[in-house]
């Protein structure tokens, strides 16, 4: 009787605390390794040079622009035989000194210290592609036939090539990896046209350095928006090098041009 | 004279054989079910006293309960008969001019003193023993379960060397190894992805078992095929002597088993479970997805002489999840396995026994997403038929030679195509199909080299037709015991496997492709080798076990970090290759006989993998990789009424990743977003994991029958164990503002269940 009345209370006991909820705050401090975080992506056209220097924060720690920046960062670029010091400017920002005119095929190789930290980098604007011929192309799309133009290019350098719209070259989708030189590859604008008169349209080719290639494959891993299945516990990867240090420098070439001047 | 001498010579060797000898062979049957007995005890002595000195020679019965004693001279002798369970029976017998067949009936006895067995504690034991433990299902069936689901699985995960991937999990990782490593044997028959409700229960029914073995590592030539560990089922045979059964019901499935003769030449068993969580759950409410699953066995023997048996076999489970909305089912995905065997049962003659298996195993996956007019369907399935034979011969005194062949035709098959029925026909996006075959053949000789060192080696040669791969496996394991009663042991193992299964973030799911060795895809291969010791102590009632292992594997595959599951994408291009290497020493405390039985198992065990296109190159551990492994499990006996099982585990936290600083990244138009770095793979560590589990088993008679009421608490002291940990960005309503915090998601906390069961 003893027993049984025993087992009775741990039932009872087991069937109020089984109610309770299974998701807890946990009172722990993951661990925490600081991160120097480079951000520097220029096109030819650029008159300065610039980059982003951040740090990164406990992984529980509320961001403010103001914890992260850091002032006292020496950042430097080196080009041919040059070398060319970046100013903070403001924010995280720091700039070029001078003005200088960026040249393709030319490598920019950055470096920043701050603290014991040393990142290093290297890019090279790569040469644009020659175009070879554009054709109009129908296609299908959202339930709509709908035109856009098919590129035929010839490479001459790696990269990551872009063409859209002028109107629409915002947006980081849509490259594609040029893997091989002297080599031929049929490009399509990243958006259906509206206007189908092709003296309106203007396109925007643009041509990154190939590092630009992993990042590009990883940039949406590491978003901070919760949840056990939302986040597989990926890195971005940059091309930035050194000890706990994390980011990208990439040079970028573009051209810009109207679709009747290639279309055949 | 020089007639005379050529005679001599010639009549010499007749002379020599003129001393017949003959065999004394049989079969170990349950005097009362009649199903035949494994690895009983069989030893011939000169004078009814056993002892060491009257000791003629010993053998093992196999799995079908066959022995034989070769070489015996005409002449009177006791023959003893013992195993696990069972009164030791000895019998008077001669030997007269002629081989003997002499069958063996023993007597079961109350086994709450020797549930467990570890087969290298027997006396001369064969060599095949180590790393390999056998347990009783009885056994199974005290210890506490979760829901009262009584599972082999989790049982299992109570050794030491074997691990648990999460709670979430029965899938076994032995020894370092994935579950896809092991080599999982129903009657012979290899079955795949053996389990229910996504991993969460093991698909074998405990009442339809009749033995458990598993071989943790550096298994003999016997098995092959997979990397780690061989766990070897038997089915049940159904008893010879009357029909009866069992049946059970509790939360959250119901199962009944029958069996019994159907002439004086055979028998059936017959056993189905069905889990129906989704009718409790339908009671209180509609909006609830439909899940269920259930599960078949089925055997029936028949013995066509004395020499002759055949066995057909059959298992079938499948697992049923759908969302009904609008009486259309938006979601149906199933999945589960079929397999049939057909087996001959032989006896030549005393010294060479024999089995031939027709077999047959099907594994499929079959989903459906969409309305009633457009339907998304995916589906994989692994269709196998196998042909083989294997032979014992028992002619030599100090040798068993055991060989065998087989070949299995393999079909791979995966799908993905859209049903419209406007158009009434398929709009295929992919299919892919794979044919292939493989051709196993092996021989090993289990040697008694002295009356103190036994020998097992052997070779094991494949041919896999995908790829073109050619592989021969050596195998040698040895046992040697000392003058002070400490059995040493050593092993060493080649192993490839040709048929992996890549898993996504470490949760084996239904969806996982079972994919074959390619010209690209290479198969893994493992090296393991293994030491230990073990003895007997305190009048036999306790066995202490230490053994250390070490165990490489190359050609390991896991999903790219950027692994794309569009449709048409190859997914062989999705895999990159890797190895891996397991280490750690094993103790192992096991109280056999007394009021209360259990063991003490620890583990201390490193697992790393290293793949050049993850973790930037770097070596990591997979989420399963435990440095610490405690468990504790007991079975006590308080009295003819009451009895108690209970199982306590310890781990370290489970190898997880998760963030390790935040930062600002700057987007288009000065937009800065927050995001994570995150630690290595797998580079921190959750908190420790622990829990007991109590099952007490209250035994009375009603209606003539003898019940059985379990009442199961699980996390009888509510350990919250985390599963996961993550961050998440809570709202304050004092500051208005979101704030992150940490937060662990636990699965189950303290949960009781009752369970009934009674045999008739």
């Amino acid at each position: 009787m003893k027993k049984s009345f025993i087992v009775l209370i741990l039932i009872i006991t087991a069937f109020l605390s089984s109610c309770d909820d299974l998701e807890q705050s946990v009172d722990s401090n993951l661990p925490y390794v600081e991160k120097l975080i480079i951000q520097g992506q220029f096109g030819i056209n650029s008159r300065n040079l610039s980059v982003s220097v951040t740090k990164s924060l406990p992984p529980l720690e509320e961001l403010t622009l103001e914890k992260v920046t850091i002032k006292d960062a020496v950042c430097k670029v080196y080009y041919k035989d040059k070398v060319m010091n970046l100013i903070h400017q403001g924010q995280s920002i720091y700039v070029s000194e001078d003005t200088l005119t960026l040249e393709e095929g030319v490598e920019y190789r950055l470096e920043v210290k701050w603290k014991d930290k040393v990142a290093t980098a290297s890019t090279t604007i790569p040469i644009l592609p020659e175009i070879i011929s554009v054709k109009e192309k129908k296609i299908r799309k959202w339930g709509f036939d709908q035109i856009t133009y098919e590129f035929t290019i010839k490479s001459r350098d790696k990269g990551m090539i872009k063409i859209s719209e002028t109107d629409y070259n915002y947006s980081d989708y849509g490259f594609q990896l040029i893997d091989k030189i002297d080599n031929e590859y049929k490009i399509v604008l990243t958006d259906p046209i509206y206007d189908e008169n092709p003296n309106n349209i203007s396109f925007e080719m643009v041509l990154t350095d190939i590092q630009y290639y992993p990042y590009y494959q990883t940039r949406y891993e590491g978003d901070s928006d919760g949840g056990i299945f939302n986040n597989g516990g990926l890195n971005v990867e940059g091309n930035v090098k050194g000890n706990n240090v994390f980011g990208i420098w990439l040079g970028s070439n573009y051209l810009i041009g109207n679709i009747e001047t290639y279309l055949k | 004279m020089k007639y005379i001498l050529l005679l001599i010579i010639w009549v010499l060797p007749f002379s020599v054989l003129s001393e017949e000898k003959y065999s004394i062979s049989g079969i170990v049957n349950d005097d009362t079910s009649k199903e035949a007995i494994i690895s009983a005890t069989v030893a011939l002595y000169n004078d009814s006293v056993i002892n060491k000195d009257n000791f003629v020679k010993g053998a093992y019965s196999n799995k079908f309960g066959f022995y034989s004693l070769p070489n015996i001279s005409s002449g009177t002798y006791y023959l003893a008969v013992s195993s696990v369970g069972y009164k030791i029976k000895l019998t008077k017998l001669t030997v007269a001019n002629d081989d003997l067949r002499q069958n063996i009936q023993l007597e079961s006895v109350s086994v709450m003193t020797q549930e467990l067995t570890v087969t290298a504690d027997r006396e001369s034991s064969p060599t095949s023993s180590i790393s390999s433990i056998s347990i009783s299902p009885s056994f199974v069936s005290k210890m506490p379960a979760f829901g009262g689901e009584v599972d082999i699985f989790r049982t299992l995960q109570l050794l030491p060397g074997i691990a648990a991937g999460s709670e979430l999990s029965s899938g076994l990782y032995v020894r370092g190894g994935s579950p896809d490593q092991n080599l999982i044997l129903l009657d012979g028959v290899t079955v795949y992805n053996p389990s229910h409700l996504a991993g969460f229960i093991s698909s074998f029914n405990n009442d339809a078992i009749k033995d458990i073995r598993m071989i943790k590592g550096a298994f003999p030539a016997e098995y092959g095929g997979r990397l780690s560990s061989v766990l070897d089922l038997t089915m049940k045979e159904g008893r010879k002597d009357k029909v009866g059964g069992k049946a059970g019901i509790s939360l959250i499935s119901s199962k009944l088993t029958v069996e019994g003769p159907i002439n004086e030449n055979s028998s059936f068993m017959i056993s189905g479970r069905r889990f129906y969580f989704d009718l409790l759950l339908g009671l209180i409410t509609n909006d609830a997805p439909t899940y269920y699953f259930y599960d078949f066995n089925a055997k029936a023997n028949y013995k066509l002489s004395d020499n002759d048996v055949l066995y057909v076999s059959g298992y079938f489970a499948r697992d049923v999840f759908g969302v009904n909305e609008n009486d259309n089912d938006d979601i149906s995905v199933n999945w589960g396995n079929s397999t049939a065997n057909m087996r001959w049962m032989h006896i030549v003659n005393p010294e060479l026994f024999t089995n031939f298996s027709l077999v047959y195993t099907d594994y499929i996956f079959d989903s459906n997403i969409g309305e009633e007019d457009v339907i998304f369907n995916t589906g994989s399935r692994i269709r196998d038929i196998v042909l083989k034979g294997d032979a014992q011969y028992l002619a030599y005194d100090n040798h068993i030679i055991k060989t065998g062949a087989d070949i299995t035709w393999h079909n791979f098959n995966a799908k993905a195509n859209f049903n419209e029925s406007n158009i009434n026909e398929a709009d295929f996006l992919g299919e892919g199909n794979i044919n292939t075959f493989d051709i196993a053949l092996y021989a090993q000789d289990e040697w008694k080299a002295t009356d103190r060192l036994d020998v097992n080696y052997g070779l094991r040669g494949y041919y896999f037709q995908q790829g073109n791969y050619l592989d021969i496996e050596p195998r040698l394991s040895a046992t040697y015991l000392t003058g002070e009663g400490v059995r040493l042991k050593g092993a060493f193992a080649v192993a490839n496997q040709y048929i992996h299964l890549v898993v996504r973030n470490n949760i084996s799911l239904p969806t996982d492709l079972w994919f074959p060795s390619t010209e690209n895809i290479l198969p893994s291969r493992s090296y393991q080798g293994v030491l230990g010791a073990e003895m007997n102590i305190i009048d036999d009632t306790y066995l202490i076990s230490l053994e250390g292992y070490y165990k490489k594997m190359d050609n390991l595959l896991e999903y790219r970090d950027d692994a794309e599951f569009t449709l048409g994408i190859p997914l062989e291009e999705q895999f990159t290759r890797g190895e891996g290497r397991a280490y750690g020493i094993e103790l192992f405390l096991n109280k056999k006989i007394g009021n209360f039985t259990g063991w003490v198992g620890y583990t201390l065990a490193w697992t790393k993998r290293q793949f050049d296109d993850l973790n930037n190159g770097k070596e990591f551990y997979p989420r399963y990789d435990r440095r610490h492994d405690i468990s504790v499990t007991l079975n006590y006996e308080f009295s003819d009424v009451w009895e108690l099982g209970l199982a306590w585990v310890y781990g370290t936290g489970q190898a997880f990743t998760m963030p390790t600083s935040t930062y600002y990244w700057r987007e288009d138009y000065d937009y800065y977003n927050d995001k994570y770095q995150f630690s290595d793979r797998n580079g921190v560590r959750l908190p420790a994991y622990h829990r007991m589990d109590l099952n007490f088993m209250y035994k009375f008679k009603a209606y003539n029958l003898p019940w059985v009421l379990s009442i199961n608490i699980y996390n009888v002291y509510d350990r919250r164990n985390p599963f996961a940990w993550y961050i998440n960005n809570e709202y304050d309503p004092q500051t208005g503002d979101y704030k992150k915090q940490l937060k662990q998601i636990t699965l189950f906390p303290i949960i009781p269940t009752l369970g009934l069961s009674f045999e008739f």
